[in-house]
């Protein structure tokens, strides 16, 4: 039976740096994945990564243990992820204020989808990273990460309004886009 | 029911805010609807994706660098601590310096302006008359190349003093 985050913070906090290492092989994968969604960019998404559970570590006393783990490290992620943007010239805009924006150039898309080995995984994944940044962060955090509506709105520091109007949008986007295969590949499934 | 009012709450999925009579009346209207009903399974298969989505694995070094960093990180102070430190030592070096500097240099121009005022210019130096109630008997005034001396030395030094502290942030 694995350790619960609870148990493994508890050791970290009576000064157990190993046990920290657990949460790090448990979240890594998840971790990184939202990251690179979000700079699009895998040396950058690994070097965030890596802040993101440094930091976790050093700043673990802060965590509050009657809620769960992954949600407060996510939101340290998608902060340090914005900075990172901010830092390499890229413009962070308010998650409100990209929804009407234009879709962005998904250049890196290909370099992303390199990772992916599955074709059908590899397309679901290229329509998502095709979508605008906030939607895509929102779409990850909810529907992969499965954190509530009302923890992402505080991990972008938005309200829950803007998230679910952000998530509306992104279905209807990868609808779209994937519309017609979802349903083919369900009804030759079936 | 609609069939644009089911449609909406498809794409609406499960963050919106509908109550449950609501949502089983457009279900069971996409059971029976040509047009809905794909609609749904498309929108519930893509959901179940959406959950699956694949999580390209970061490199196999990630955790050791990280675990690496945390036990550098315990061993010395954080990197934002480490990089404040020399600058908080340097200055507070120099707080230190500053306020001996001003302490000693407001003093020695204080003495020789007291004693200025007391005898007057080109007064002889003999601190011991009655006016210093005798205690200084037997001391010898400076003479006045020395006051000269002390005097801008003095002021020197609290200048010095007064900007010591500022010189010492503008190198943090």
């Amino acid at each position: 039976m694995s350790t619960s985050d609870r148990d493994i913070v508890r050791d970290v906090l009576l000064g157990d740096r190993e046990a920290f290492g657990h949460l790090v092989q448990r979240y890594q994968d998840r971790l990184f994945s939202l990251v690179l969604m979000m700079v699009r960019q895998p040396a950058g998404a690994e070097e965030v990564t890596q802040d993101a559970l440094v930091r976790a570590y050093t700043h673990i006393q802060d965590y509050d243990d009657n809620r769960p783990f992954y949600p407060w490290l996510a939101t340290i992620a998608v902060r340090l992820a914005q900075n990172w943007l901010r830092r390499h010239g890229r413009t962070v805009r308010r998650e409100s204020v990209s929804l009407d924006s234009a879709q962005e150039p998904s250049a890196t898309a290909a370099v992303l989808t390199t990772l992916i080995t599955n074709e059908r995984s590899r397309r679901l994944w290229q329509a998502v990273a095709a979508l605008p940044s906030g939607e895509r962060t929102t779409l990850i955090l909810y529907y992969r990460d499965e954190m509530a509506v009302r923890d992402i709105a505080a991990a972008l520091g938005v309200t829950t309004g803007t998230i679910k109007t952000l998530l509306f949008r992104a279905r209807r986007h990868l609808r779209a886009r994937l519309g017609t295969e979802t349903i083919s590949h369900r009804e030759t499934s079936t | 029911m609609t069939c644009a009012h089911v449609l909406g709450l498809i794409d609406a999925g499960p963050f919106a805010d509908y109550s449950r009579a609501h949502v089983r009346a457009a279900w069971q209207h996409a059971r029976q609807c040509a047009t809905c009903g794909p609609a749904l399974e498309a929108a519930t298969a893509l959901t179940t994706d959406l959950a699956t989505l694949p999580q390209p694995a970061p490199s196999r070094y990630l955790a050791s660098a990280v675990l690496a960093r945390i036990a550098q990180a315990e061993q010395a102070p954080p990197a934002s601590v480490a990089a404040a430190m020399p600058a908080k030592r340097a200055s507070s070096r120099t707080r230190d310096w500053s306020a001996w500097a001003t302490a000693l240099g407001g003093l020695a121009a204080g003495l020789v302006i007291v004693l200025s005022m007391a005898y007057g210019e080109g007064a002889p130096a003999n601190i011991a008359s009655p006016r210093f109630g005798g205690v200084t008997a037997g001391l010898v005034m400076p003479s006045m190349t020395l006051e000269a001396l002390v005097l801008p030395a003095g002021l020197g030094l609290y200048v010095a003093g007064l900007f010591a502290p500022l010189s010492g942030r503008s190198r943090s």
